[in-house]
């Protein structure tokens, strides 16, 4: 009898529990909607969201989709159609973390690097360095340095005249064609390799945010190819810090791009190669002391 | 005088094995007998590295071509190998380097496994990248658009 009592006691106090705390999650899921206002008319374009940079298209969570052709399927309202969607931002897949299409790369790179050609301390050199392409790619070059110095945030940036001296290093500033490397095809300008590109959009691979996503074309287009090329030089020179727990030079940072850093000192063709780098760093340097 | 005269040329032309057929700030092209050529792969196996090399030696000065990035220790050898099929039954190989730099040979370099000595043990050094090597009508390049011909003679260096 007296446990019969008991379950009736039990099973209300449970009932009464739940009510309680459904009224309690009820309350803050109002709240919540509450606070999450409407928008005003003017802050409605996905800039006033947070962005991890202001020449980024999209906030933060989402990546960009360039304008392309869409299928309208036939519904009641009239048989299928052909028609454009226009460039938008699209939620990233869960999971994904920050990560950059090349279609946002090249819409930041025409929308913003222009505003660059204006600014000596953005701008490389305006020196060729005696290449017949020494000049063209210079506004590429600020656009990028900047861009990755602002998101990553290094302690001793790396200037647009040593990226200029890296590539003039890797390609003479010449649309090579794909080269043999010790690390797989290296293509284009700053000579991003097959083995760097899958590293670059690998979610769970040794990059941590910042991802970029580049197929084979894609990753030998100047644009996308000197974007990719800094980014994956400012990691070398993050995992050459952490193995050798010590800050580590720029140039020293090109060695581990290159994929010479060990053989520094050890073998006359690697300090070969470092020698050209710093006399064309050099004298991009002695220029701008000058000016 | 006469006598003099002819001595110089005999002597010159019997030791000149390397004939320069251009040579400016920012561009080399040499053809030398394959007596005083040498092309070597140095490898790292602790880091599996291996860097291709060419010597050319001209007097008392190694002109030095080196690849801009390194090769797994296969690669390199397999190039190697290309190279020297290549050069067979040749007298003399063709080669055009860019951004060459005078300096003195380092000391560290003087014995190179692999290489022997009068090419790596010179008083004088000219070093430059690597851009292609010709043997009559066969050429092979770092980057392949260089052996374009005649279009891409300077290998992508302004022409002077």
């Amino acid at each position: 009898m007296a446990s019969i009592f008991e379950k009736i006691a039990k099973s209300t106090l449970k009932a009464l529990i739940k009510e309680g705390l459904d009224k309690v999650f009820q309350k803050s899921k109002i709240e919540k909607k509450e606070t999450k206002k409407p928008l005003p008319e003017s802050k409605k374009s996905t800039t006033y969201f947070l962005k991890n940079h202001p020449w980024r298209l999209c906030p933060v969570g989402e990546h960009w989709v360039r304008t392309h052709p869409l299928t309208v399927p036939a519904s009641g309202k009239g048989p299928a159609r052909e028609t454009v969607r226009q460039g938008h931002c699209h939620s990233n897949p869960k999971g994904k973390s920050e990560f950059y299409t090349s279609d946002e790369l090249r819409e930041i790179a025409e929308i913003h690097f222009k505003t660059l050609i204006s600014d000596p301390e953005a701008m490389p050199i305006p020196d060729s360095l005696d290449y017949p392409n020494g000049n063209k790619y210079d506004l590429l070059i600020a656009g990028w340095t900047k861009f990755w110095n602002e998101i990553l945030k290094p302690d001793d940036p790396p200037t647009p005249d040593f990226i200029k001296a890296l590539i003039a290093t890797e390609s003479s500033f010449e649309l090579v064609k794909d080269q043999k490397s010790n690390d797989g095809l290296a293509r284009g300008l700053i000579q991003v390799t097959d083995s760097t590109r899958k590293i670059l959009q690998d979610l769970k691979g040794e990059l941590r945010n910042h991802h970029i996503e580049l197929n084979i074309d894609e990753s030998r287009d100047p644009v996308t190819n000197i974007a990719a090329g800094i980014r994956w030089l400012h990691h070398k020179k993050f995992l050459a810090e952490n193995r050798l727990k010590r800050k580590i030079t720029w140039e020293e940072a090109a060695a581990e791009y290159k994929g010479i850093f060990n053989d520094i000192g050890k073998d006359k063709k690697t300090d070969d190669i470092m020698k050209k780098l710093k006399e064309i760093h050099q004298r991009l340097k002695d220029i701008r002391r000058k000016q | 005088m006469k006598r003099m005269l002819l001595f110089i040329l005999i002597s010159t032309s019997a030791f000149a094995s390397v004939t320069i057929h251009k040579s400016t700030k920012n561009f080399v092209d040499l053809e030398v007998n394959k007596k005083d050529f040498w092309i070597s792969c140095t490898d790292h196996p602790e880091n599996g590295t291996s860097y291709l090399g060419f010597y050319v030696l001209n007097g008392d000065r190694n002109y030095f071509f080196f690849y801009r990035r390194p090769r797994n220790i296969k690669q390199c050898h397999e190039e190697e190998k290309e190279y020297h099929q290549m050069m067979a039954n040749e007298g003399t190989v063709r080669i055009v380097g860019t951004s060459p730099s005078d300096q003195t040979p380092d000391p560290k370099y003087k014995h190179i496994k692999g290489i022997p000595e009068r090419f790596t043990n010179t008083k004088k050094e000219t070093s430059s990248y690597f851009a292609r090597l010709q043997v009559k009508n066969k050429c092979k390049a770092y980057f392949p658009n260089d052996c374009e011909l005649p279009k891409n003679y300077w290998a992508g260096m302004n022409p002077e």
